[in-house]
């Protein structure tokens, strides 16, 4: 098998999940849980391509999905930091919110041809024999590059990155230091909704050129059990992500291979299939179990005043 | 001298609480001034109104002289006001100089902890900067919030039960510290119900009871007695009556247990007791040494990694819960709502869960009435059996948890921490239980953190640390007891 074509599709396919899942790790780190994603990808998608349909610039189309999808994520920040809303149950709904509105907006798109980021070959490094094929690619594989030791330094290095923790660790802590844990919150959330929402234009203005509907196709699913695996660190979310990714590419090649007993379904199934059994696996380990690296307040809505 | 604080006429109300009810208090440069009161008299809701946590519904707040609106911690981290929480606010995962510069603008991490180094130096408060939350003792916990709080230069300094978590030891420690910051001007709002703790420390007193100030009096105007029937509003210092103890046969045996912790750490450390029939052997100790692990492989709860438990004789380390139920051992948690009840149901269905009955339904009628029976028996108070328990207030709750475990006749009582959080008329109550099943013949094991209650109860006192027995005294407190009790709960072996 060519080793090049298989990077060239992990890395396509593993980008959207990236994405994702990057956005994800903020969301969490600040102690919110999200299970919209899925919503928040399609919502991405559609008003990306929307976007790159009427006007035919990319770049445009790219930010207007980074803002919808921020402003989307809104909707659930206001539901599980000031409501204080259960969060799993306010991301499912966010989740059949944005593939609804996304199905009944998408309707006009169908079928329609649109704008599309181009490959950029990188002068030099696109010449290294086999990895140079990581840098074959458009202009949001390398922005995902870049986006990860960016995020890393910010998470870990910086004074924003510890503020940033504390809220999602010990909220209580950060706000007796007079830190607006609200405030931090929502941030986060917003941020980490137009990074997802990214994932989803990806998959609309860069993997493909067109809108399908329901067209992210679980992988907002798969990157919340991504966020899982990486431990919370961007590092392993590439890593991970790209693994995936390549599994996905691998079931594609089985399909083409026309390896002939087996059903297409089955294959379509692989990606689905591994991360359950990656996440039995996972538990199987004990710091996994334990959670080492989960923000000890994920999921709990904080208050002040909250007795008993 | 300057007053630093004042607040006038607080009012704060919970929904169906009123928890401060026009409160008045003030705080001089270089004093400590303490608030005193029993559990639920508004001593920490007053300090988190100051503190800018709980919104006050009337009254005022003046800084310097100075009216203020406090709407967060942040405010008052401006107007120089800090906080040590009793539940520490600590990011377990950061480092102390990370916990220490959180939130502070434009500080960096060298010169944090170079910074946090003279502090601890001046103050004595020991801690190593780069050592992580996790790692750190609760004692070590305090002193980082301590520091954090002398590192922006607050003013005044509010301790909320800073001791009930340390050892004499520490206090004694803790206790220098807060005379060094007096030296240096800063104003200390203490808050304790340990009388000798106030008596030793305290410039003023404030007494609270029930959401009012009850009244305010100066070092010298006070000795321990005064302020503790002023705490009370009645002239007595609990004592319950009893008999000397008969102890019949060994109930209970434990035998080099080892067991670990929830997060996995190594819980108890061969730890080996007996308890007889007819005796209350009371378990002293700081919290977090294994004493709820203790509780819970006796019942069953918990795994035990080797070692023994005994009941009667019987080899039960590897039966479950239910077994030892039928067997007769009845657990008195330390969690009421949690592990003790089920907070939902209602009273009757709560003093039903334990009980076998045959068949696959349950006659509510029967249920119901034998409630009323026990209500009646135990005085429970309860508007009706059908209400749901969590609605009782915690002694009422606590007087379910002992009706159910009582009428079963257990021959083994554990009981952890069984008057946390109640008044005087319900600990009153529960001792007497526990006393009465004494002489009923059961065996009890206490697991307490109040040496009052130990001394109240036991018959013989054994001291835990770090998951082991470390020695055996008397119940009797006096001085030389009481010092020896705190070097055994410091880990120092009789």
């Amino acid at each position: 098998m060519n080793i090049e074509g298989l990077i060239t599709a992990s890395v396509r396919l593993g980008t959207p999940l990236l994405f994702a899942t990057l956005g994800e790790i903020i969301t969490e780190r600040a102690g919110v849980l999200n299970l919209g994603l899925e919503g928040l990808m399609l919502v991405g998608a559609l008003s990306g391509f929307a976007t790159s349909y009427m006007t035919g610039n990319v770049w445009l189309a790219f930010i207007v999905a980074l803002i919808a999808g921020g402003l989307f994520a809104l909707i659930h920040a206001f539901m599980s930091i000031t409501l204080r809303v259960n969060q799993v149950v306010s991301g499912l709904a966010l989740t059949m919110l944005g593939s609804g509105i996304s199905g009944v907006l998408g309707k006009a798109f169908v079928g329609k041809p649109a704008a599309k980021f181009n490959d950029i070959y990188i002068p030099g490094l696109s010449n290294i024999p086999v990895l140079g094929a990581f840098f074959k690619m458009d202009a949001i594989v390398y922005l995902g590059y870049i986006l990860v030791p960016v995020l890393y330094i910010i998470i870990f290095k910086t004074k924003l990155g510890l503020t940033l923790r504390a809220v999602g660790e010990e909220p209580s802590a950060a706000d007796s230091r007079g830190i607006n844990v609200f405030l931090v919150r929502y941030i986060a959330k917003g941020c980490g909704g137009a990074l997802t929402a990214a994932g989803g234009a990806y998959l609309s203005l860069a993997a493909t050129s067109m809108w399908i509907e329901n067209m992210s196709a679980g992988r907002g699913w798969i990157a919340v059990a991504l966020v899982i695996f990486s431990a919370w660190e961007p590092f392993k979310a590439l890593v991970g992500s790209y693994l995936f990714g390549f599994v996905m590419s691998l079931q594609l090649r089985l399909q083409a291979m026309g390896v002939a007993h087996v059903s297409a379904n089955i294959l379509l199934m692989l990606p689905y299939l591994i991360t359950v059994l990656t996440m039995i696996l996972f538990s199987f380990n004990k710091n996994f179990r334990n959670r080492v690296g989960a923000p000890s307040a994920l999921s709990v809505p904080y208050s002040r005043e909250e007795k008993m | 001298m300057k007053t630093l604080l004042r607040v006038k006429g607080i009012v704060k109300r919970f929904p169906g609480v009123l928890a401060l009810n026009g409160v008045n208090f003030e705080l001089q440069e270089g004093e400590v001034h303490t608030l005193l009161g029993e559990n639920g008299a508004g001593k920490t809701t007053l300090m988190n109104v100051i503190f800018g946590l709980y919104k006050p519904d009337e009254g005022e707040i003046e800084i310097m002289g100075k009216k203020v609106q406090i709407k967060s911690p942040h405010d008052a981290l401006k107007y120089g006001i800090g906080m040590v929480q009793q539940h520490f606010t600590l990011v377990p995962s950061f480092s102390v100089a990370e916990n220490v510069i959180l939130g502070l603008p434009g500080e960096n991490l060298q010169d944090a902890v170079k910074r946090i180094r003279d502090i601890s130096n001046t103050y004595g408060l020991d801690v190593d900067p780069n050592a992580k939350i996790w790692q750190l003792s609760v004692g070590e916990r305090q002193r980082v919030e301590i520091i954090k709080l002398l590192y922006i230069g607050a003013r005044v300094v509010i301790l909320d039960e800073p001791t009930a978590v340390l050892t004499p030891q520490e206090t004694k420690a803790l206790f220098k510290a807060i005379r060094k910051m007096k030296e240096n001007g800063t104003g200390i709002i203490f808050i304790s119900h340990k009388l000798n703790e106030v008596m030793e420390i305290s410039d003023r007193v404030t007494v609270m009871k029930k959401g009012k100030v009850v009244g305010t009096v100066k070092r010298g105007e006070f000795d321990q007695r005064k302020l503790a029937s002023m705490m009370v509003g009645r002239e007595v210092v609990m004592e319950v009556e009893r008999e000397k103890a008969k102890p019949g046969e060994v109930v209970l045996k434990v035998d080099n247990v080892t067991a670990k912790s929830d997060k996995g750490h190594s819980a108890l450390n061969g730890i080996s007791l007996e308890v007889r029939a007819g005796e209350i052997l009371g378990i002293a100790g700081v919290a977090g040494n294994g004493q709820r692990e203790l509780a819970e492989i006796i019942y069953g709860l918990r795994e035990v990694e080797s070692g023994k438990v005994e009941l009667l004789g019987e080899d039960i380390t590897n039966k479950d819960v239910l077994y030892r139920i039928l067997k007769g051992i009845s657990y008195i948690p330390q969690d009421r709502k949690g592990v003790a009840l089920s907070p939902n149901l209602s009273v009757a269905e709560n003093l039903h869960l334990k009980r076998q009955t045959k068949g696959f339904f349950y006659n509510h009628d029967k249920v119901y009435k034998r409630a009323q029976e026990l209500i009646k028996k135990y005085n429970i108070k309860t508007p009706s059996p059908d209400v749901a328990v969590k609605y009782l207030s915690g002694g009422n709750m606590q007087k379910v948890v002992i009706a159910r475990e009582f009428e079963l006749k257990p021959k083994l009582i554990i009981a952890v921490h069984p008057t946390r959080g109640l008044d005087v008329a319900s600990m009153e109550f529960v001792y007497r239980s526990l006393i009465k099943a004494r002489d009923e013949g059961a065996a009890v094991l206490l697991l307490a953190g109040e040496l009052y209650e130990i001394f109240n109860l036991s018959d013989r006192v054994g001291v835990i640390y770090e998951g082991e027995i470390v020695g055996y005294t008397t119940p009797d407190p006096t001085p030389e007891n009481i010092e020896k009790i705190g070097l055994m709960m410091a880990g120092v072996r009789a």
